[in-house]
């Protein structure tokens, strides 16, 4: 096999996951947004977008700050530095191997 | 093939735009712009002495827009937007892009010099007024290329039609209006005017789609 399609094993693998990389790809392009915004962007329900959001967290890609504005509940959810350099090495990766 | 991120980040851009108060935002900069030009031309011989407290609610209203215009912005949308699409914090431009559009902003009124200066007929010296005279047409039609470009690139076709209405009173003013001066300020509330009104249109739109229970927040 083509050693560049090879390259595809090493892909980071919390990344990879189809709904983990919508996620990823919508904080890396903002500074910060709370759950709605996300599960507008991901299309997401609220459980599956909240259990992706926790591995993430749990892999250091992702920081959530649970705050209110006002009285409403709010999630605020920003890529930390390690996710925006994975998020940055895992598309580089892609391209590498596929175009 | 396009990138997906790409898309992605002009689907955002597309959203920053969703409830129009940027829109409203601008227009009403640009209003007051236009007032503030407008007085400070209006008896401009005399200038009687009534007239000073107008010209300096214009200065200090500016000002005030200047400084308050994005917690004012926040707090609407904290009431208004982030109930139903989501509070987001989009990426600052960075100094390299801001520079860029300086820069060119720079260049455009510097083209709208040397155009009028090319154009300055028998007259042997540059004429400020000519530059008045020029200012609405070649900033209408400048900001309706902008404006094409954004809404191909967006999707907002409402912005089409700005850019239209834009350049087509521009061109009509730099042409028709006897007051070069008077043009440009007529020109420029023209202009704020169509973005309050694009801006309030899409808002009272926006408005009608239904807030998320607070629980989703």
């Amino acid at each position: 096999m083509s050693k560049r399609l090879l390259e595809i094993a090493d892909l980071d693998r919390v990344i990879h996951e189809p709904a983990r990389l919508m996620i990823a790809a919508t904080l890396y392009l903002v500074d910060e947004a709370d759950f709605l915004y996300l599960q507008r962007q991901t299309e997401l329900t609220k459980g599956n977008l909240s259990s992706h959001l926790a591995k993430l967290q749990e892999a250091g890609y992702v920081d959530i700050e649970k705050t209110y504005r006002g009285k409403i509940p709010l999630t605020l959810c920003r890529l930390t530095k390690k996710g925006r350099s994975s998020f940055h090495a895992y598309e580089a990766a892609l391209k590498r191997a596929l175009f | 093939m396009t990138n997906p991120l790409l898309e992605a980040r002009n689907l955002m851009q597309r959203d920053q735009y969703i409830d129009g108060l940027s829109e409203i935002s601008a227009g009403t900069l640009l209003t007051l712009l236009a007032g503030m030009i407008f007085v400070s031309i209006w008896h401009h011989d005399t200038r009687p002495i009534w007239l000073l407290p107008i010209i300096l609610f214009f200065m200090l209203s500016i000002l005030a827009f200047a400084v308050f215009q994005k917690r004012v912005l926040r707090a609407i949308r904290s009431r208004i937007s982030y109930s139903r699409t989501g509070y987001v914090r989009y990426r600052e431009p960075g100094k390299i892009r801001i520079v860029v559009l300086v820069a060119l902003f720079a260049l455009s009124q510097m083209a709208v010099g040397v155009i009028s200066y090319r154009f300055r007929g028998q007259q042997s010296t540059w004429n400020p007024e000519l530059w008045y005279r020029a200012l609405p047409a070649l900033t209408g039609i400048l900001s309706s290329i902008s404006q094409i470009l954004f809404s191909l690139r967006t999707g907002l076709y409402r912005f089409l039609l700005v850019a239209v209405f834009s350049s087509s009173l521009g061109v009509a003013i730099s042409f028709a209006w006897n007051d070069p001066k008077q043009g440009v300020s007529v020109f420029f509330a023209g202009m704020g005017c169509i973005f309050v009104l694009s801006g309030g249109i899409t808002l009272w739109r926006y408005l009608q789609s239904p807030r998320v229970p607070e629980e989703n927040a």
